[in-house]
Formats: structure tokens, sequence, C-alpha cells
């Protein structure tokens, strides 16, 4: 891996869990946790939160109320 | 004496002005028109958000449907619901599921109860009923429509041709409409429901049912639509059905057959009243009905062409969508009571834990409205309903995250703001029910201001206060089914 990286410690029985239950798919256990933080961080979905939240504040100042 | 039982019935796509009780002039519900009478009737029962996966995390789980996450879909792992907070004060507890993809084990629907059926085995994989949409054409078809569709005349002369043809090969074939029939008739589940009643002695009990009669497609039982006197053969409903299901064609045209589909629609509702009154009758002759809270609702309504579409699309929410019918029977309640003031569905599950002496989890995002209930008293609090616009498959990330459709809706007025287009449009209900017309921009300041104020906070809190654990967990538990799903696939 070239880009920066960060060292963890995990238990030893829950990574081999994890490799027993998703080694088929993954090479290692760094793929798969790379896999699951890039999916959990996604911020897509918050995006839109925000951009709502900026369109109801922007109505409410068009009407003078904020 | 026991705790006293809760019995939660919700009908899918069950809209308020098809009942009886609230006003409908076809006799599709004279079980549940007489429960009313000793009952409390909500008139402005409204749903927290449409269709089913966004309706029933309000309902189980007290929880707006986007407040994890618009990506998120169902209950999260270790979610309080009705059922765990029962299930762990002691309750017997058990969900019989009509066949609801969306109200399985796989979007955490299972949680807290003991005995959990969804009967999709039962559900048949595919319609059967003709239609070039849902058809299987030949090679040879697939060649000529590819040929046609090259000018919208020729296209829309191929369709019409190949559904007159689909139309006139099942003609011929005499299907009963119970073959036809995607789902388990609420007479099959509520037999298993009786089954399991009988099994479980003097516990108290937590019996949650969902029936999808009123589901399309329409295939209600042909003794339904006889006793609301609309007889139909199963060649015609399979007709209208497939009619009805097509894509690209003219409101004018479909609106053709629009009393014929309610009618088929209709008879579902009726066939589910019908076994209502046999599970009421039945908790009756086990001394069962009254230590019992009854709870009768839907998770969304259903369109008519009202505003040129059908079925329960989130693409709208209209008022056929999102207003259902709300029932609570309890001991206490000697008298009728009917409130007109807004309900969000968002407070049923603490409102119906509270009546029956439990605690409602303080997790939960709505309230007991239990002693306002009782003291017929309930105030004018707007209810909030969201959805994601156009998201009609939820099992598609690309699908879920888009824009938000919301509504928060007043006694009488209404404000729907559309994130896509940045708009938000303001109804008078009492003097456009069918929300024809929104009114000018300088109509009602105040209350524009204050339903706008309203949407905003519930924007801001629904991500700023966001419960990050149980995000955490139903994103993971999304992984894992993904993952496993690609495990299954890749395996020889």
């Amino acid at each position: 891996m070239t880009a920066l990286a960060r060292s963890i410690n995990l238990p030893e029985s829950l990574c081999a869990e994890a490799e027993r239950q998703f080694g088929s798919r993954f090479q290692n256990i760094e793929e798969l946790l790379t896999f699951v933080l890039q999916e959990v961080t996604r911020n897509d979905s918050t995006r839109l939160d925000e951009s709502e939240e900026k369109m109801l504040e922007h109505r409410l100042k068009e009407l003078g109320y904020l | 004496m026991n705790a006293p039982s809760l019995i939660l019935v919700t009908v899918d796509c069950l809209r308020a002005d098809h009942v009886g009780f609230l006003g409908y002039a076809r006799p599709t519900t004279p079980f549940l028109d007489s429960l009313a009478c000793e009952s409390a009737v909500f008139s402005n029962a409204i749903v927290a958000g449409a269709p089913t996966y966004f309706s029933f995390p309000a309902i189980m789980a007290s929880r707006y449907p986007l407040a994890l996450g618009r990506d998120v879909v169902g209950i999260a792992p270790g979610e309080p619901t009705i059922a765990t907070q029962l299930n762990a004060a002691g309750y017997a507890t058990a969900a019989f599921i009509a066949g609801n993809p969306y109200l399985t084990s796989r979007f955490g629907y299972d949680q807290g109860f003991d005995d959990f059926r969804d009967f999709l085995a039962a559900v048949p994989d595919e319609e059967q009923s003709a239609s070039p949409t849902n058809g299987v054409p030949s090679n040879l078809n697939r060649r000529i429509r590819s040929l046609a569709s090259r000018t919208s005349l020729t296209g829309a002369a191929y369709e019409e041709l190949y559904f007159r043809y689909c139309q006139r090969r099942v003609a011929r074939e005499n299907i009963s409409m119970d073959s036809l029939r995607r789902y388990p008739a609420a007479h099959i589940v509520i037999d298993q429901a009786l089954s399991w009643l009988a099994k479980i002695g003097e516990r108290p009990f937590f019996l949650w049912i969902h029936l999808m009669d009123p589901h399309h497609p329409y295939y209600p039982p042909e003794e339904a639509l006889a006793a609301l006197g609309t007889p139909m053969s199963s060649q015609r409903a399979r007709f209208l059905n497939s009619f009805w299901a097509r894509e690209n064609i003219s409101v004018r045209r479909l609106r053709h057959y629009r009393d014929e589909v309610i009618s088929l629609y209709d008879a579902g509702i009726y066939w589910v009243d019908r076994q209502v009154a046999r599970l009421v009758n039945a908790l009756k002759e086990k001394s069962r009905w009254d230590q019992s809270l009854f709870a009768l609702t839907a998770d969304h309504g259903e369109e008519f062409l009202e505003h040129g579409q059908r079925y329960h699309s989130p693409v709208n929410l209209h008022e056929p969508l999102i207003r259902v019918p709300l029932l609570l029977h309890a001991p206490e309640l000697k008298d009728a009571r009917l409130t007109d003031a807004p309900f969000s569905l968002l407070h049923l599950a603490p409102t119906l834990l509270d009546a029956i002496g439990a605690k409602p989890s303080a997790r939960f995002q709505g309230r007991t409205y239990w002693s306002r209930v009782s003291a017929n008293d309930l105030s004018d609090e707007p209810a909030i309903v969201e959805c994601v616009d156009g998201c009609n498959n939820p099992l598609y990330r690309k699908d879920r995250v888009r824009h938000r459709l919301l509504a928060v809706r007043g006694r009488t007025l209404k404000l729907v703001v559309n994130f896509r287009d940045n708009t938000d449009c303001l109804f008078d209900l009492e003097r456009d029910p069918g929300e024809t017309s929104p009114l000018s921009p300088n109509s009602f300041p105040k209350e524009r201001v204050r339903l706008l104020q309203i949407a905003s906070s519930h924007v801001q809190t629904a991500y700023k206060k966001r419960d990050a654990e149980l995000r955490i967990r139903a994103m993971v538990r999304g992984l894992q089914q993904a993952v496993r799903e690609k495990i299954s696939h890749t395996r020889p």
C-alpha cells in the first residue's frame, strides 16, 4: 500500500473468525476492514441531509424568519 | 390477573377513505365499523413514511424512516421495537406477515419475536398475469419489439398488439383467483395466528399480523366480491390487473377501468374485515379479548389516478398515500371517540406500550399519547412524513441515496417540500381535499413559516442527532448480506 497507513491492534480470535467468514471474498483482514470502513464512511447520504437543511434555511431567510 | 395483551393488525395499502368507520359508502368493513363504536378512531392518522419500507420503522420502532440515514433500510440490529420491549417483559410474541419481502429478518423485523413467520415460501416468484411487460416474449417477439420501438407510434402499436395477443392467449386458461393471488389471503394468516394463540396458554402476548389482501395485483376471494355485490370472473380480474399494470399508457385509458379495479381492491379490504372478525371472535371465546388492546392501522394507502398515479410509489405524499385508518380498542375505552387531530404513527408504539402498562423505550422518537387518547383530548401537533423521492427499490443504494420528499401535515394545512426541485407547496385540505391547487405564496404566511420551521428542525435533528451505533449496526448488517451474497454467487 503506497498511501499513508496506520497500524491497529485487533484481537486474534476476532481476526480469525472474520477470515473464516469472509476469507473467500477478501484477501486479508486489511482488505476486509478497508472495504467496511469505506462503506460506513461514505457521506453521500449526509451531504444530501446538509443540502436539504440549507435549502430550508434559505427558504426561511427568504420569508424573513432567520 | 395477567398483564394486558396487545394485538396489532397492519393492512398493506389500506387508505383511510375506504373503510366504513371513516365514511366510505361501500360496506367494506362491517365488523370494524361495529368495533369502532367502542374504540378510539383517528380520522387523521398519518404514516411517518411511505411505502412499506419507509413506514414500518415508525410503526414498530417509533423512528422516522430516514433518521439513521437514507442509505439504511429497516430496523437496525438491537434497535428497540414494540416486540423487543414486550419480549423482554416476558410476553409471548409472534408475527404473521403475509409475504411482504420488506418485512423480513433481512430488514430486522424478526427482532423480539419468539415466532416470526413471513410466508415468503408461499409467495410465487412471478406474477402469472399476462401483459407485454411481464410476459416472456419469444426471440421473434423481441426482434419485432426492437424494430417497432424505433418510433413512438410503431412502439405503441406493438405494445397494444402484444398486450391483446397475451390477453387472448390467457383468456383460454381457467385459473382461479386463488391461484393468481401473489400473497397468502387473510384467512390463511389468521389460521396460523389462531394456532399459535392456542399454544401459548395464559401468558400475555404480543401478536402482530400484517395482511396484504388490498395489495396489487388485486385478486380477492370471489366470496368477497360477491358479498360487496361486484362479482367478477378470474379472467376479468386478470385482464384488469394486467391492464392496470401497463406502462406508457394514458391516464384517460386507465380511467376507463378504474371503478372495476377499485372493486377488486375493496373486496380485499372486505376480506380483511371478515378475517379480523374471526380473530376477535376467537379471542372472545378464549376469554382473552377483554384483557387485550387491539390496534388496526395501515402502512400507507393506495392511489387510483387521483393525481395520475397508480399503486403506492414514493413519488408524492398525497393524502391517498399518507392518511390511513387507525382504530384502538381497549377494555377501558367504554365508548366511541373520534378525533380529527393529526396523529403520526411515529407515536403509535409508545402509545400502545403505555396503554398496556409497559415502558416505551427511551430511544423511541415518538411519545405516548395514551392519556390524551383516554381523555379524548389530542393536541393539534402536525405529523411529519418523509420518503426518498422515487426510491422504488430500496435494495439498490442508488435508489436510496436520492432527494427527500417531506410533508408536514397539520389538521387542515399541509406543507410538501420537494428537495429535488427545491419547492414547497402549501395546501388547504379543507378547501382543496384533492390537493389540486397549492395556495399562493402569500396565503397563510405565518402557518407556512411554522410548518417550514418544523420541517427544518426535523431535517437538522435527523442527521445531527443521529444514533451512530444503530446506524453502524444497520450498515454492517447490509454489508454482511452483500458480502455473503457475493460469496455464495462465486461458489461453484
